[in-house]
């Protein structure tokens, strides 16, 4: 490295104002022209991806930018597509694997992970909890028994346990949310026992259940249910949601009134119904204490909601992860003692995700909630439960 | 504001139109482009600002402190006390949590309170960068090697937008000149620009992002999850992630200077087909490596004072290379992985020296030879590197042991044919086809390039996740 001078750098000698261009040089131009070049280049491109902006913009947050970028676009998009170009663009993009059709946050799609064979759902999984039929309605009605949409008094249910799993029937565990759920995901796979358990980290960043048109989780749960079955899954999300919600005829419901909690409760409960659906255990996380102040009445509220889904389904479990990160005095702090006192940084720096280190310690957690709730056997973990 | 975004291309439209109308008066000039690179920091954090306010203001100061002084063993002195306080923000920010966080624990298992506050401080973008900067400039001042300049071009070498998020590390003998005249606007390298943009736009948004996601970043998060198979070619992937992210970074920062008529050195040069640790480091991050060796290794000694000062001045040098990236062990050990395989790889040129060998291979085989073992250490340096602990680190090399004949589903055909490819391209010289591509390209009107460029930038769109991350070097 160091003793050897490096190459010249012919990018830093201006070339001479005469020299004489060579046949095979690179001809330069002049400023006007390569204004006029990257106009044509990005009117140009953005005429062939106006409908792919567009859907972007429309799942953008409500707000002066989704304004001024669908007021942009939208013309755009209509002169692409009275040319055929936005035609021919989405051929392009589906030689290229890309679904132009698909909401802008994308669709889940198992199809590049291995997964096991599924287990037979009704003898193995839960006996006592029918498979909900599964036809069009994306929303499943509300189980017998369920408090949900009833109006009479619910029994207690028992809780059923996780089966113990074996190295030739492993558990099947799914991590799912948001960007907060990304950490979460490679934490909680790094504690369990790979012998005995698969688990499927499928976190998406800024996903949530505010704004289904950009990626719709409900829907995804259901593509888990039946493509994969798991015995567990662990929720976290929500970090996103702090913005009007859209609903499918494209009406906007603002954030902080009341039909926005009352939305937003429906979607956390038909969410959690999915995933329950064929008797999976659900650990719901919530989101842990923040460092901004104006952010928390937010998150407080969610996490609210969050407790109150899960807390009414027997087979889910919630973690209070606003607790477990707040300083002995309940306030925000980076650093925190984890389960052997060992002071230690868990907050990353934008006062809202984690570190790694943080992201196992609450992977523990909310694994040991898993055991608290659902019997999770010691076996399928590599910690002391 | 990313590159890789549409407010990026917006801001850079404007900035180009106004640039070249306000390119023949210079003071307005650099008023403007000063507020165009504050507005580019701020899209990030307007309350982080005032430190690069902060920073060229010491450098300024720190100049023409040192040039006050006519001789020169002062005049050093003087530099090295700015120098000094050019870093006190950064180490304040980048190392001050690492150190409070060990004397905390340090002084815990004996029972006391901790003598310093744990603060979260949030890592400013770029500092490191710029900071380096700025000494280079304030030591370049006292070497006599550059005057000191104007107030207001110091304000802008240093915040220049297009190297001011992750480099190159320009020197002011470099950029100064460049701020100071006019630039052309009749000889602009449009064709150039526009290979090194889209180029890097490839590589950070289709190369770098399908690997990492595909196979890096779920294996290097859960090692335990996945099999040797998987880890081998993600410690494989790790390496193409990390050049074609980092790379595509300084690519569109040098387009980008290009179509403003200003000149960076470049920053890489096939460094996956480096023969020694010391090769690569001419091929790697080559702005940071000259700083290293201009500013520290020679002032430290070089290797005029005999075998055993100069291997500790490379280790020394290696050791702060590695601490520049972070605060944490794995960075550590990054740096004296590399320092020590440059000190061995020194005594083994010397031994082939002494039998009247060629110092470095020569026959074919042999340098291939050496290509694979150095593209090997290198890669066992970046599981460091990636690692959030040391632990975690032996986590994914024990993998490589244990984790054979297991299933690898991860290790698509796909993710194997582009790691393939991108080591296959570091390993042939410089294709002329790319460099006759641009001259054609140069050859077309407007309208015609114009179409082109906005052929190859829809291909990319098309092929891009939703979501890109942010570049790997914008947290150091």
């Amino acid at each position: 490295m160091i003793e050897t001078p490096l190459p010249p750098m012919p990018t830093l000698q201006d070339p001479e104002p005469d020299e004489p261009r060579r046949p095979h040089e690179r001809r330069t131009v002049r400023a006007k022209e390569a204004l006029v070049t990257l106009l044509v280049a990005l009117g140009l491109w953005a005429l062939l991806f106006a409908p792919a902006l567009e859907r972007r913009a429309e799942t953008g947050p409500v707000g002066a930018r989704r304004t001024v970028a669908l007021a942009v676009l939208r013309p755009l998009t209509a002169v692409s597509d009275s040319l055929a170009i936005g035609r021919a663009s989405e051929a392009v993009m589906r030689a290229f694997g890309h679904d132009p059709e698909a909401p802008p946050g994308g669709e889940l799609d198992l199809s590049g992970f291995d997964l096991p064979p599924l287990p037979p759902i009704d003898e193995e999984v839960q006996p006592e909890r029918p498979s909900p039929p599964r036809g069009s309605d994306p929303s499943p009605p509300p189980r017998a028994g369920s408090d949900r949409g009833q109006d009479e008094p619910t029994e207690p249910q028992p809780t059923p346990e996780i089966r113990t799993p074996a190295e030739d029937a492993k558990l099947r565990v799914a991590v799912v949310g948001d960007s907060l759920s990304q950490g979460l995901g490679p934490a909680i796979a790094s504690w369990f026992d790979a012998d005995v358990a698969r688990v499927l980290p499928l976190g998406r960043q800024s996903t949530g259940l505010a704004r289904q048109d950009y990626f719709n989780w409900r829907l995804a749960m259901r593509k888990i249910e039946e493509e994969f079955r798991p015995d567990l899954v662990f929720v976290m999300l929500g970090s996103n949601d702090n913005q009007a919600q859209v609903t499918p005829d494209g009406r906007d419901i603002p954030v902080g009134s009341v039909e926005w909690v009352q939305a937003y409760r429906q979607r956390a409960t038909e969410f959690l119904r999915e995933a329950t659906s064929n008797g999976t255990h659900v650990v719901w996380v919530g989101i842990p204490v923040v460092q901004e102040h104006w952010r928390r009445d937010f998150y407080r509220r969610v996490n609210e909601i969050y407790e109150e889904t899960a807390t009414a389904d027997p087979l889910a479990t919630y973690v209070d992860a606003w607790e477990l990160f707040q300083a002995r005095d309940g306030s925000y702090s980076a650093y925190l003692r984890n389960e052997r006192g060992v002071l230690q940084q868990m907050r990353a720096g934008d006062g809202l995700h984690l570190t790694p280190t943080g992201y196992g310690y609450l992977a523990r957690a909310a694994i040991r909630a898993a055991a608290a709730a659902f019997d999770l056997p010691q076996r399928a973990v590599t910690f002391r439960i | 504001m990313l590159f890789p975004t549409t407010d990026f291309a917006i801001f850079f439209v404007v900035v180009f139109a106004l640039h070249w109308a306000l390119n023949p008066h210079r003071r307005a000039w650099k008023w403007f482009m000063l507020a165009a690179s504050y507005a580019f920091y701020a899209w990030w954090d307007w309350r982080l600002v005032w430190l690069l306010a902060l920073v060229s203001a010491l450098a300024q100061l720190g100049a023409m402190w040192v040039e006050s002084q006519d001789d020169e063993r002062r005049r050093m002195r003087r530099a090295l006390i700015s120098a000094v306080g050019l870093l006190v923000p950064l180490a304040w920010f980048k190392y001050y949590g690492f150190f409070a966080l060990s004397l905390a624990n340090a002084f815990d298992s004996i029972g006391l309170s901790a003598p310093m506050p744990l603060l979260q401080l949030v890592l400013p973008i770029g500092i490191s960068f710029y900071t380096f900067m700025a000494i280079s400039y304030v030591v370049d001042v006292a070497r006599l090697e550059v005057a000191p300049a104007p107030w207001l071009d110091v304000f802008v070498y240093l915040a220049f937008f297009p190297h001011l998020v992750a480099g190159p590390i320009v020197r002011g003998d470099e950029l100064l000149p460049q701020i100071r005249r006019a630039r052309d606007p009749g000889r602009i390298d449009l064709s150039r620009a526009a290979y090194l943009i889209l180029g890097g736009l490839f590589k950070k948004v289709v190369v770098s992002s399908f690997l990492a996601a595909q196979i890096v970043d779920p294996v290097f998060g859960a090692p335990e999850a996945h099999s040797a198979l998987e880890t081998l070619v993600a410690i494989y992937g790790y390496a193409i992630v990390i050049y074609t992210d980092f790379s595509a970074y300084t690519d569109i920062a040098i387009g980008t200077a290009l179509l403003l008529g200003f000149r960076f050195p470049e920053n890489f040069d096939r460094p996956y087909s480096a023969i020694s640790l010391r090769d690569f480091w001419h091929r790697w991050h080559m702005t940071l490596s000259r700083w290293l060796r201009d500013y520290l290794y020679i002032p430290l000694g070089g290797s005029r004072r005999g075998d055993v000062r100069t291997a500790v001045n490379i280790m020394i040098t290696m050791l702060l290379g590695g601490l520049w990236h972070g605060a944490g062990w794995t960075f550590v050990v990054w740096g004296g992985l590399h320092g020590g395989g440059q000190v061995i790889g020194r005594l083994r040129r010397r031994r082939r020296i002494e039998r009247g060998l060629p110092p470095d291979p020569v026959s074919l085989a042999a340098v291939f030879r050496a290509r694979v073992v150095t593209f090997h250490l290198v890669c066992l340096g970046w599981v460091f590197f990636r690692a959030d602990s040391i632990a975690s680190a032996f986590a994914v090399l024990s993998r490589l042991v244990r984790g054979w004949g297991e299933e690898a589903a991860l290790v698509t055909p796909l993710v194997v044919l582009t790691i393939a490819a991108m080591l296959l391209l570091q390993n042939v010289p410089t294709a002329p086809s790319a460099a006759r591509l641009q001259v054609v390209l140069s050859r077309a009107g407007p309208v015609l390039q114009g179409a082109a460029l906005a052929l190859v930038l829809f291909a990319i769109t098309s092929l891009a996740p939703e979501g890109v991350a942010p570049f790997i070097y914008f947290q150091f």
